[in-house]
C-alpha cells in the first residue's frame, strides 16, 4: 500500500485553512453551523476558528511528525463534543500514524469533522461505529465513562490512546518590581485564554494562583474582572446548556455569600478569601483565584487533572511541576489555547512513537 | 447559655427571634390555639429573620444585595447554595456563642461543611413538638433506640442530636426493665445499635423485649444502610416487636452498594419487624437545616412543619419550578436563626399534595468538551513546594 499520509494531511490542513478563512464558503457555513452545535456566540466561534483551529502548521512539522511515528495497518478516532477546533489535530495525528483513518464524530457536534472531510476530499473516512481491529490504533476523547467503555470492547491488540477530561491553572507570581512590568499583558492573556470556547476546553484556565500578597492578588483579579468585561463586549459569551447554567448560577450564588466575587460579563471572577485552598469552578468564563506561598504543592495535589499550567513570572515553575507531576503543557499565559504541534494536546496520555 | 447582651447587644435581637419562633411554632401545631391579633405568622416571621440576617450577615448581605431583593417578601429571599457551609462560617454570631457545630458527611474532611448553632434548645424544642405530631404521633412514651453509631460527648453529627433528643423525651429512662433510680444517659451504648463493629442484633432483641415487658411501643431510629445492614445480619430471622412498633428511615446509601431499593427495604424491615409499611416513617433533614421533614399518612410524601417552607426550583435561575415539576429543594427555614434561613440544595423534589417528594440528587452538567465537571472543592494546604521565582522577595 502506498504511503500517502502527507497528501492526506496536507488535504486536511487545506481543508482547515477553507475552514478558517471566513470568506470561503467552508468558512461562512462553519461559522453559520458551528454557533448552533457549540453553544458558542458567533463571535466565538470566529475567535476559535481565527485563534486556535491550528491550521497554520507548516508542511515540515507535519512530515517530521510523521516521521516519528510509527505505521499502522488502521487508526480509528472517537470524538468528543466541542472543543470543535480540537477536531483537526486528532484526526491529523491519526493520518501521522496511517492512510486508513475512521472517525467517529460527536452526535452532538458532528459539524467541525464533517467539514474537514468534505472539504479534505474524504482524506480520512467517517463512521458511526468504530471497529479496530488487532494491531490498530485508536484515538478516544471523552468523558472518563466513555473511554473505560470503550476500553471494555476493544479486541486484543489495539493499542488505545485515551484523552481524558481536564483542565488549565494560571500561576502569577508578584515582582519584587512594586511596578509589576508585565503584569498587565500577562492578566489580558491569561483573560483570552478563558474566553476561548467559553472554557469547555481541557487546557481552559479555571483556577488562578497567586503568589505574592494580598494587595497584589487585589490587583490581579481588578485587572482581570476589567479585561474579561472588555472581552464580553469583544467576544460575547455564547449560551450554556440548561445543567451547565446551573452549575453556574449554584457556583455564583455561592460566591456571592462567601465573598470577594466580582460579575465580570456574564462570568465571574472570585477571589477566595482563605488562603491555600482550591476550588474547582463551572465552565463559562469563571475564574477562582486562589492566594498561596505554595503554587506546586496546589497543582501537585490536583496533578492528575491539570492539563496545561501558564504562568507569569514564574520561570522555576515549569521544572519543578515536571518534577513533580510529569509532562503537561506548561506555557506563558495567552498560549494555554494553542499549544505546539508537536504530538497529542494533552501530555498526560504519552504519544507512541517509532 | 446565658447571653451578655452589653458584649453582644444583637444577640437580644436574636433571642427575641427565637421566643417568637417558639410561640408560633407551638401555637400552629395546637388546634385549639387562637393566635392573638400581633401573633406571628410565618411570613412576619421570616422576614424578620432575613432582615436580621441582612444586617448582621455579610454573606446574606452580599447576597441579597447581588439578587437585587428588597426583602418585602418571601418570595424575594436570596437563595444560598448548601456549598456556602463547606466554604465559609455561616452564623450570624461569633464563634464564641456556638452551643454546637454540626458536621455535614463528605468523604474527606475537605468536602466537610459546618453548621454552628446558638441555641441548641429551639432545635430541640422544635423538633420535639413535630415529632409529637408525626413520628410519635400522640404516643408519649416508649422505648427509643437507634441504629445509627453511638454519638460522642462532643456530637457533631445533627442527626445524632435528632436521636438523641427524640429518646431523652419520649423514653426518658435506662433501658431497664426496673428503670427507676437510674438515670437516663443520651450515650447509653445499649441504645446506640449499629457500632462501627456491625449491627448490635442481641441489643435490638433486648429493646423488643423491654419494650413487649412494659407494654409499650419500640421506636427504631435509623439510616437506610444501618436497616440494611441488620436486616443482612438478621438472615431472614423475624424479631418479635410489640404491634406499635415505628421505624424512622432516613437517608439514603451515600454511595455504598446495596441490594435492596428503598421499596424493598421498607417491605423486608415490615416483614422482619412485623409491622405494617405504615409503621415505617421517612424523614429528611440536613445539617445545614435545623428542622427536618417527616413522611405523612401519603407514603413518598414529606410534610414540612409550619415553621418550614419547601419550594422547587429550577437549577438554572433558581426561579419555582411549574406545580408538579421536578425542582431543586429550596427550603426557608424560620429554625435558621443564626445561621442562614433560605437554603437550596442538590436534592431533587417535587411538589405534591401538601408536601413533597424526594427524587434524589441532581446531576453535575454532562461535559460539552474535554473540560473537568465543575467538582467545587478539591484541594486545600498541600506539603510545601520550593519557591517560583529565583529573584528575592520583597
Amino acid at each position: 500500500m502506498s504511503d500517502d499520509r502527507l497528501a492526506r494531511l496536507l488535504a486536511l490542513k487545506a481543508a482547515a485553512e477553507a475552514i478558517a478563512d471566513p470568506h470561503t464558503p467552508a468558512g461562512i457555513r462553519a461559522r453559520e453551523e458551528l454557533s448552533e452545535s457549540t453553544l458558542l456566540s458567533p463571535e466565538g466561534v470566529d475567535f476559535a476558528l481565527t485563534h486556535c483551529l491550528e491550521h497554520q502548521v507548516s508542511r515540515s512539522v507535519l512530515s517530521a511528525l510523521i516521521r516519528k511515528c510509527r505505521r499502522v495497518p488502521g487508526a480509528s478516532v472517537l470524538l468528543s463534543a466541542n472543543v470543535f477546533s480540537a477536531a483537526f489535530r486528532a484526526i491529523a495525528l491519526a493520518l501521522c500514524q496511517s492512510t486508513r483513518v475512521t472517525v467517529r464524530p460527536s452526535t452532538r457536534d458532528p459539524v467541525m469533522t464533517r467539514l474537514l472531510h468534505k472539504g479534505s476530499g474524504g482524506a480520512f473516512e467517517l463512521s458511526a461505529a468504530l471497529s479496530p481491529q488487532p494491531r490498530e490504533h485508536i484515538w478516544v476523547y471523552g468523558t472518563e465513562a466513555t473511554i473505560r467503555s470503550v476500553k471494555s470492547g476493544l479486541p486484543p491488540g489495539v493499542k488505545l490512546h485515551a484523552h481524558g477530561p481536564g483542565l488549565g491553572a494560571a500561576v502569577l507570581v508578584e515582582s519584587e518590581d512594586s511596578r509589576q512590568d508585565g503584569l498587565a499583558p500577562a492578566v489580558d492573556a491569561l483573560a483570552m485564554d478563558t474566553v476561548a470556547f467559553d472554557q469547555r476546553g481541557c487546557l481552559s484556565p479555571r483556577i488562578v494562583l497567586l503568589q505574592g500578597s494580598r494587595h497584589f492578588a487585589e490587583m490581579v483579579c481588578d485587572h482581570l474582572v476589567a479585561s474579561l468585561k472588555a472581552w464580553e463586549g469583544k467576544v460575547p459569551r455564547g449560551r450554556l446548556s440548561d445543567d451547565e447554567q446551573a452549575d453556574a448560577t449554584r457556583f455564583v450564588s455561592t460566591m456571592h455569600f462567601v465573598g470577594s466575587s466580582v460579575s465580570c460579563g456574564k462570568g465571574l471572577v472570585s477571589l477566595d478569601p482563605v488562603k491555600d485552598r482550591i476550588f474547582i469552578p463551572p465552565i463559562g468564563r469563571h475564574l477562582h483565584v486562589t492566594v498561596t506561598d505554595d503554587a506546586i504543592g496546589l497543582l501537585t495535589a490536583i496533578g492528575e487533572r491539570l492539563t496545561t499550567v501558564g504562568s507569569h513570572n514564574a520561570e522555576l515553575l515549569p521544572g519543578r511541576l515536571l518534577e513533580a507531576i510529569g509532562p503537561r503543557r506548561y506555557v506563558e499565559l495567552g498560549q494555554m489555547q494553542r499549544p505546539a504541534f508537536d504530538g497529542p494536546v494533552d501530555l498526560r496520555s504519552g504519544f507512541e512513537v517509532s | 447559655m446565658v447571653v451578655d447582651y452589653d458584649k453582644a447587644p444583637a444577640l437580644r435581637r436574636s433571642d427575641a427571634l427565637h421566643e417568637r419562633l417558639l410561640a408560633f411554632a407551638t401555637d400552629a401545631l395546637n388546634p385549639r390555639a387562637v393566635p392573638g391579633p400581633d401573633a406571628d405568622s410565618f411570613e412576619s416571621l421570616a422576614l424578620d429573620i432575613a432582615r436580621y440576617q441582612f444586617d448582621l450577615s455579610p454573606g446574606f448581605a452580599r447576597a441579597t444585595s447581588r439578587s437585587s431583593s428588597s426583602l418585602e417578601s418571601v418570595d424575594d429571599f436570596p437563595l444560598i447554595p448548601t456549598d456556602a457551609f463547606r466554604l465559609t462560617r455561616v452564623a450570624v454570631h461569633p464563634s464564641e456563642f456556638d452551643e454546637a457545630i454540626f458536621q455535614t458527611s463528605g468523604t474527606t474532611a475537605q468536602e466537610s461543611g459546618f453548621h454552628p448553632v446558638r441555641v441548641l434548645s429551639t432545635k430541640k424544642r422544635l423538633a420535639i413538638l413535630q415529632a409529637q405530631n408525626t413520628l410519635f404521633s400522640g404516643r408519649d412514651r416508649g422505648v427509643v433506640v437507634a441504629l445509627a453509631p453511638p454519638i460522642e460527648t462532643r456530637n457533631s453529627s445533627s442527626l445524632g442530636d435528632l436521636m438523641a433528643c427524640l429518646m431523652e423525651r419520649f423514653d426518658g429512662r435506662a433501658l431497664s426493665p426496673e428503670p427507676e433510680g437510674v438515670a437516663f444517659r443520651r450515650h447509653d451504648p445499649l441504645r446506640w445499635l449499629f457500632p462501627t463493629h456491625g449491627v448490635d442484633i442481641e441489643g435490638l432483641r433486648r429493646a423488643a423485649r423491654l419494650a413487649l415487658h412494659r407494654s409499650e411501643p419500640l421506636f427504631i431510629l435509623s439510616t437506610s444502610f444501618a436497616l440494611m445492614a441488620t436486616l443482612e445480619a438478621l438472615d431472614g430471622a423475624p424479631i418479635k416487636t410489640p404491634s406499635r412498633t415505628v421505624i424512622m428511615l432516613t437517608g439514603g446509601f451515600k454511595g455504598r452498594a446495596t441490594s435492596l431499593n428503598e421499596q424493598e427495604l421498607r417491605a423486608a424491615a415490615a416483614q422482619a419487624f412485623g409491622i405494617t409499611d405504615a409503621n415505617i416513617i421517612g424523614e429528611y433533614g440536613m445539617t445545614e437545616l435545623t428542622s427536618q421533614l417527616f413522611e405523612g399518612p401519603q407514603k413518598g410524601i414529606y410534610l414540612a412543619p409550619p415553621w418550614l417552607r419547601v419550594r422547587a426550583v429550577r437549577g438554572s435561575d433558581y426561579q419555582p419550578v411549574a406545580q408538579g415539576e421536578p425542582g431543586l429543594a429550596h427550603f426557608i427555614d424560620l429554625g435558621n436563626i443564626d445561621s442562614c434561613l433560605s437554603i437550596v440544595t442538590q436534592d431533587m423534589v417535587r411538589e405534591r399534595d401538601g408536601g413533597i417528594e424526594l427524587l434524589g440528587r441532581a446531576k453535575h452538567a454532562d461535559a460539552r468538551g474535554c473540560s473537568l465537571p465543575f467538582e467545587g472543592l478539591i484541594a486545600l494546604k498541600q506539603p510545601r513546594g520550593p519557591a517560583l521565582s529565583s529573584r528575592k522577595r520583597r
